[in-house]
């Protein structure tokens, strides 16, 4: 073909280099969490069997005596993120649906309505997190499970909503009218018709709200302080109680706290990455 | 009023017709509602109800830890303290640099590996799921393992391969002169993934033969390039770099996990500041309006992007 080999060098050198940028932490936490003590405060180690000895220290302790210490955090993490993926995805199909079908929402037309619900990621979280501290405070919610499903349930609505109307106007209102005329309610059509074309978003709208709440950081930290702490809180906590860091530890905790999104995001990635596009530039 | 009115009175047969329809509009409008409903709820909690309180915060003496005194209306007074306060002027710098290099450096990186990604012929499959991978991760195991580990000067590779390499041993986290700076990497290594993720998408909806006919007109590939594809990745650009730059402001989990806003207040961000005189400090009036000044800050440069998007996307 016609590219020239200077295109080739650059196309090859630009993705071997990133691949190793990309690629050497991810390494360095799984070598580490093989380590022991002196193969860490020796100085860097890089290749196991050549400068160190792994050893499945860290995993062990992780999974018999220190279970009873992260289980809780991340049972929160589990039970938090599912509800608020499950909410946010049904609520997201039911306003995607008034939108995708009906062209004027009182005063304001559905893309108006869809930009406002968009608009609100350009307010800071150090913005929303000071109210929240008062209201949840007074409602009780503060350090429970409710409060951040309840919070984090809002937070991802709208970029439900706003994900699956894209999906929703992309299947024809005649395919719901034909088969209306057929004598099937409008309900009976959605759950029959459009439903499973729409599943594709679906899915993907579930698993970027369960990462969105499972990874979230700054809400935890304010609103929760004990019985409700989620995993990142932990994870973090791992850092400051002590000077000299167990990283073979934190590593080990670290890969468990994200490799089951790593593996639910490859098997289902084709319909994570037309969400991801579809809600950044449309 | 007059549909319900003419509900309510007799009509002749011919207008059954029309009473029907008009039935089943109202019927239509209330499902209408109960479908918007949580959207709009969602909407209120984390939008007309914060925005509120915090604007009616930031002009009283409220303070979380002064139990039972009453709270007093000081009018601007927050607001006019904050252009005194030198920490949150060293804040405002910090988050105005980080946002300023940060944002551009992720958007250049991006574009090189898009670009590089979108020519790959063999491996395209393997290096796009890897390039995507970071998405998924949070912001503190990140910060953890990308920032702490590899960069702590005892254990860390990167310390290691300079000595190696014979170059002088850098502090990089310790250090205030290169604190923000090892900060901003990170951030690049993070929010490049997302980047490259819709430029590629640009990249691979653009038409074939445009770079074919480009060649066939004799423009190198690196002239093509500048002359025809990129012209045609502005509006997408903007829209990168508008969520870039406003992501950048509001810099939080990398900080607060890292450095604390240390060494010294070299690292220190609005957000981080919000955090430790509101939440920590209970001081939750003065807090508002400095989150406020954030906001402001953000709203301008986000409608200047935005602009700029809309302009080039005619």
């Amino acid at each position: 073909m016609g590219r020239s080999r200077a295109a080739w060098v650059f196309t090859y050198g630009v993705l071997i280099a990133w691949s190793a940028v990309l690629l050497v932490p991810m390494y360095w936490v799984v070598t580490t969490s093989f380590k022991t003590r002196p193969a860490i405060t020796g100085g860097a180690t890089f290749v196991p069997w050549v400068d160190f000895q792994p050893s499945l220290q860290a995993w062990t302790e992780l999974f018999s005596r220190n279970a009873s210490q992260w289980g809780p955090y991340f049972g929160n993490s589990l039970a938090i993120s599912t509800a608020t993926a499950a909410l946010a995805t049904v609520f997201g199909l039911m306003g995607g649906y008034a939108l995708a079908r009906w062209q004027r929402l009182g005063p304001l037309a559905s893309a108006q309505f869809g930009f406002l619900l968009l608009g609100q990621r350009m307010f800071p979280a150090a913005l929303l997190a000071l109210p929240m501290l008062i209201m949840f405070q007074n409602l009780r919610l503060l350090d429970t499970r409710l409060g951040l499903i309840i919070l984090y349930t809002a937070f991802g609505t709208p970029f439900a909503v706003w994900l699956l109307t894209e999906f929703i106007r992309g299947v024809p209102p005649e395919i719901e009218e034909s088969a209306m005329i057929d004598g099937s309610s409008r309900l009976g059509v959605i759950f029959r018709i459009t439903l499973p074309l729409v599943l594709p978003g679906l899915i993907g709208v579930f698993v970027l709200v369960l990462a969105g709440a499972w990874n979230e950081y700054f809400f935890a930290l304010v609103l929760t302080f004990s019985e409700s702490v989620t995993a990142p809180i932990f994870l973090a906590n791992q850092i400051n109680q002590t000077e000299s860091v167990g990283w073979w530890y934190v590593s080990a905790i670290g890969i468990m706290s994200s490799l089951p999104l790593i593996v639910a995001a490859l098997a289902l990635q084709r319909f994570i990455q037309r969400g991801l596009v579809a809600g950044a530039v449309k | 009023m007059s549909s319900q009115q003419r509900l309510a009175t007799w009509t002749p047969p011919r207008a059954a017709g029309r009473r029907e329809a008009v039935r089943r509009r109202r019927g239509q409008s209330y499902v209408r509602a109960l479908l918007l409903l949580p959207a709009f709820l969602s909407l209120a909690f984390v939008t007309v109800y914060p925005l509120g309180f915090t604007v009616y915060a930031s002009l009283t003496d409220w303070n979380l830890f002064n139990y039972g005194a009453p709270i007093a209306f000081v009018g601007l007074a927050n607001w006019a303290n904050l252009w005194r306060d030198p920490n949150f002027l060293i804040a405002f710098k910090n988050t105005a640099v980080f946002a300023l290099v940060a944002a551009p450096l992720t958007y250049i990186v991006g574009l090189t590996v898009a670009v590089a990604l979108d020519g790959a012929t063999v491996g395209k499959r393997f290096f796009r799921v890897l390039f995507w991978l970071p998405l998924m991760l949070s912001s503190v195991l990140v910060t953890l393992i990308v920032g702490r580990m590899m960069f702590d000067p005892f254990v860390g590779p990167i310390t290691a391969v300079f000595a190696a390499l014979g170059l002088p041993q850098v502090l990089w986290l310790a250090d205030p002169r290169t604190a923000l700076a090892t900060i901003i990497l990170l951030q690049v290594w993070w929010g490049t993934a997302y980047t490259i993720m819709l430029l590629l998408a640009a990249l691979e909806s653009l038409p074939p033969e445009l770079n074919e006919a480009a060649r066939v007109d004799g423009a190198g590939e690196w002239r093509a390039f500048w002359q025809i594809t990129f012209p045609l990745l502005l509006p997408v650009s903007a829209a990168i770099f508008l969520i870039q730059v406003v992501d950048a402001w509001k810099v939080f989990d990398i900080i607060n996990v890292l450095t604390g806003g240390g060494p010294g207040t070299a690292t220190q961000s609005i957000s981080l500041l919000v955090y430790q005189q509101g939440v920590q400090g209970g001081n939750i009036s003065y807090a508002s309006a400095m989150a406020w000044a954030l906001t402001v800050v953000i709203a301008l440069v986000a409608g200047v992007l935005y602009q700029f998007s809309r302009r080039w996307a005619q």
